[in-house]
């Protein structure tokens, strides 16, 4: 196994999840669509991995490259076709309770443009806001204000 | 913003099922069967106009300046169609998916009218030359061809043709719903 192979595989290893997550955010909880893009996000990783300059953080670029396949991906306007996740039923168990809030997310996150979609889906990965900031090519200030509204939109919609 | 956190956590414990597996030696051919998808429209429009070419230059003596006309009319709009897709493409590709988000939306919405804008007008008026073209080659075909395949591509072309300007009317609201979409996000943006 050479050196650019071991790298990618630790990359995969790493952030495979978060991408996935983000991805399924973007299609609105179609996880089948959600893991292609997920995995076509990673065929770009390794196409430009020789051009990591490494200015940024690793994963600052990983995120940038997988957002970016989103973009292109809703360019296709594929989204709005596809199904919204399903809806499940309050039930007092706590795994359904947890899947009814999952899809109020979904469907909440879908009402968001799609920079502030971006934006909360790296917030809900936990990313330092310097860093989101970084990815989304805006100042720290302008990605405070947004994140702080889009917070609240989020969570009144998942109340609702 | 306790709420949120909850929201946060009920994000990182959605269930995923098992990572799919990645070959990093299949990586290369992947990527290149991607490219050569990109390439099947412009060869079968290129075979094509090829075959047109050959068909004119074959009986170019014995053909009249309409139906020669016809020809390279037909030729020329499938040129233009060529032009058009394989211009998409470069386009495309030379988008940078490492840029900043921001950037990148901003090229893929400049890249995206300008695309819908080109297609609107130039895949129209390619349709409307190729099918006269097309037509005024009729002459030539009842003259060469046995009744019933003259009767043939007469029907067969009438389907043909109707088929594809349906698909075509249908799609242009869809594709107008999409661009002005990419334009309201291009608002939201400096609103928000």
């Amino acid at each position: 196994m050479d050196n650019k192979e071991e790298i990618f595989n630790h990359l995969y290893e790493t952030y495979f999840d978060n991408v996935l997550r983000m991805c399924n955010g973007y299609v609105n909880g179609d996880f089948e669509t959600a893991s292609d893009l997920a995995q076509d996000a990673f065929v770009k990783v390794w196409q430009n991995m020789d051009k990591f300059e490494g200015k940024a953080k690793i994963s600052t670029w990983i995120y940038r490259i997988a957002i970016n396949t989103c973009l292109l991906y809703k360019r296709n306007s594929k989204i709005e076709s596809k199904a919204i996740a399903k809806q499940v039923l309050y039930d007092s168990q706590d795994e359904d309770l947890q899947e009814f809030k999952l899809n109020k997310m979904f469907a909440a996150i879908n009402t968001l443009s799609l920079q502030n979609k971006s934006i909360i889906l790296l917030e809900l990965e936990s990313l330092p806001q310097k860093e989101i900031a970084e990815i989304m090519g805006m100042s720290h200030s302008a990605i405070r204000v947004r994140i702080l509204r889009i917070k609240e939109k989020l969570s009144k919609l998942v109340k609702k | 913003m306790k709420e949120f956190k909850e929201l946060q956590s009920v994000w990182v414990h959605q269930s995923l099922h098992e990572k799919p597996k990645i070959d990093t030696s299949k990586m290369e051919s992947r990527i290149l069967s991607l490219k050569k998808k990109q390439h099947i429209v412009p060869a079968v429009l290129g075979v094509t106009i090829l075959l047109l070419l050959i068909f004119l230059f074959s009986h170019s003596t014995k053909v009249f300046n309409l139906i020669k006309n016809a020809i390279l009319l037909m030729s020329f709009s499938l040129l233009v169609r060529i032009v058009v897709e394989v211009w998409t493409n470069i386009k495309l590709n030379r988008m940078n998916v490492r840029d900043s988000v921001a950037t990148f939306h901003q090229k893929l919405n400049v890249f995206e009218k300008t695309r819908r804008r080109v297609h609107f007008i130039v895949t129209p008026i390619v349709l409307v030359i190729y099918i006269v073209a097309f037509y005024s080659l009729m002459p030539f075909f009842k003259e060469h061809l046995s009744a019933f395949m003259y009767t043939y591509v007469i029907w067969s072309s009438i389907v043909f043709f109707t088929v594809l300007i349906l698909f075509k009317l249908i799609s242009i609201p869809k594709e107008l719903k999409l661009l002005n979409s990419l334009i309201n996000e291009a608002k939201a943006k400096d609103v928000t």
